[in-house]
């Protein structure tokens, strides 16, 4: 199988300082793949890197064959790269329906951005009941709807999510790992950062590690979370 | 429906403004203040372009001015040229300037970004004081005097011709703002004030929007720079490089006025100048620096009773108690 993103060598720095080192990590097409680790291990910079918003990087991303490792960040998403960034980065003084349009910016096209609405729609029925509502008032986890929906508009092939449970409620968090397992058998492939390493593990395929910036484990995701090591440094078991 | 009301206020505004000197001494005082009235509330229109659609507050327009009345005065002197002409070079330049600025500026936001190009305006005041050769330095620089009226030459006997120029400009760029603001650029601009590193990761060339956006607002001010000179006859480089006399009132008459909204500017110059003026005659005499001072005072206040702006403080008036209990009813922040 070929990867759809392939990383290889990557190492990158925000200007003084390697924050990732020597990176090799693949995600296959429609698969699941998480990314775990404590805070400050790099993961939100690994995603930066893959959207281009890391200003430093050495090494190769490739997407579906094709290099990427400098290509700047507003031209990653016509690719098919959703990114969903960490802290729910809404619109918000724009409705939630404006939000979910501006996701299928690089589209540019009004047709497809209308399926993409009811696609979101029936993904998130909250998110119709509340379409001319402002985002910025919006609760944190329909904001997070939000900004999942607004990368889903790009139909995208791969989605990159940062974090998308920080701050939330149990319940919502639930919810929000079901609609991705949703979105993912609808043949998405996802990468996934979380914190939460238990449910990280719980949805995805195959997960990789990382500590300090490198890679320190990988391997299928069930066989991760009964590893020992794991247990103990993410789980607390 | 709205929108068709809206469209015929301005369009009764603008009436009522092209009849107004027909009832007014052409050279009296108060056509003046009408002239600065409309330059003002086109400046604010130009800034409005990036202060208010992207929220990057500049602090240094002035820059840009000066360099329009500069541009078309010193072509005017050293080669005869028309304004209308000369002023194409200034707003060449004053693009090119802005070019130039994004480059250090574009990464800033918000107070950094203020004073970065606050300091950009100054140094363009120190280099016209210094650059005497060109610029005649302090003591100012005149617009070569016609004799007669010409519009070519952009000289009248009376102000009258002045005001239709300023106020055809003011219509033009005031459309031109309405028309970016409600298509796919100001939708963009839009984005990048409310959340820059979301409007990134959706596809907007960040870099690219604002800089389109600065060229235009560059260039539209320099050309109100040129109409600036050919209505004073005289200018130097403290004042038209002045940080109170233009790059902050321009600011200042967007944001007072309602920033990124089309009618902000309009209100924000017609309520500031006319105060400025009659603080002036009111205070000017009895002690320096006192006219300033109660115009500064009636400033903040305007600012305490709603920091949105005039237009919002209209709009809560008007749309009044009903919404203001919606908000109240409705949902809090997590």
């Amino acid at each position: 199988m070929t990867a759809l993103l392939e990383i290889a060598g990557l190492s990158g720095s925000y200007g003084q300082g390697e924050v990732l080192h020597d990176i090799d990590l693949q995600v296959g097409a429609r698969e699941f793949l998480a990314v775990i680790g404590a805070n400050t291990a790099g993961k939100s910079t690994l995603l930066r890197a893959i959207s281009g918003l890391l200003p430093q990087v050495t090494g190769r991303i490739a997407f579906d064959g094709t290099d990427i490792t400098a290509l700047p960040a507003n031209r990653i998403p016509a690719l098919g790269i959703a990114h969903v960034p960490e802290g729910r980065h809404v619109f918000p003084m724009m409705s939630v329906e404006e939000n979910l349009r501006m996701g299928a910016y690089a589209l540019d096209d009004r047709r497809r951005a209308d399926r993409g609405i009811e696609r979101v729609f029936g993904l998130f029925p909250r998110l119709k009941e509340r379409r001319r509502q402002l985002a910025g008032t919006l609760s944190g986890g329909e904001q997070q709807m939000v900004a999942v929906g607004r990368g889903m508009m790009l139909e995208p092939r791969l989605l990159i999510l940062d974090e998308p449970s920080l701050g939330l409620a149990p319940m919502v968090v639930e919810e929000m790992h079901d609609r991705l397992l949703e979105i993912h058998a609808e043949g998405v492939a996802i990468l996934l950062v979380e914190q939460n390493v238990g449910l990280a593990l719980d949805c995805a395929d195959r997960a990789y590690v990382l500590a300090s910036g490198r890679i320190e484990l990988q391997g299928p995701a069930d066989e991760l979370a009964r590893d020992d090591r794991i247990r103990q440094a993410y789980l607390g078991i | 429906m709205a929108r068709r009301g809206t469209l015929a206020a301005y369009g009764g505004l603008a009436i009522l403004f092209a009849l107004l000197p027909l009832v007014l001494d052409p050279r009296g005082y108060e056509m003046r203040v009408l002239c600065l009235v409309l330059l003002f509330a086109a400046l604010g229109q130009a800034w409005n372009l990036v202060g208010g659609l992207a929220n990057q507050i500049s602090l240094g327009h002035a820059a840009y001015f000066g360099i329009g009345a500069y541009a078309s005065t010193i072509l005017q002197q050293v080669a005869g040229l028309s304004p209308w002409i000369g002023t194409l070079a200034g707003m060449a330049l004053a693009a090119l300037l802005a070019l130039l600025l994004s480059v250090p500026t574009f990464r800033l936001k918000g107070h950094y970004f203020a004073l970065a190009t606050l300091a950009a305006g100054e140094a363009m005041r120190v280099i016209a004081n210094s650059w005497s050769d060109l610029t005649g330095g302090p003591v100012g620089i005149s617009v070569p005097f016609n004799p007669g009226s010409s519009v070519w030459m952009m000289q009248f006997q009376t102000v009258r011709p002045n005001y239709y120029i300023f106020l055809v400009t003011l219509i033009l760029v005031t459309a031109l703002f309405w028309r970016i603001k409600t298509g796919a650029m100001g939708y963009r601009l839009r984005a990048i004030k409310e959340n820059e590193q979301a409007a990134e990761v959706i596809g907007v060339d960040t870099y690219r929007v604002k800089l389109v956006a600065s060229l235009l607002s560059a260039a539209i001010t320099a050309f109100l720079g040129t109409l600036y000179a050919q209505f004073q006859f005289f200018f130097d480089p403290d004042t038209i490089f002045g940080l109170a006399a233009f790059s902050v009132k321009m600011a200042l008459v967007a944001i007072l006025g309602g920033v990124g909204t089309v009618a902000g500017p309009l209100i924000g110059a017609a309520f500031i100048i006319p105060m400025e003026e009659l603080a002036n005659s009111y205070f000017g005499n009895s002690a320096a620096g006192l006219s300033q001072f109660a115009y500064g005072i009636v400033l903040v206040a305007v600012i305490l009773v709603n920091p949105y702006g005039i237009v919002a403080l209209f709009a809560r008036l008007r749309g009044g108690r009903r919404r203001d209990r919606a908000s109240r009813g409705g949902e809090a922040r997590p």
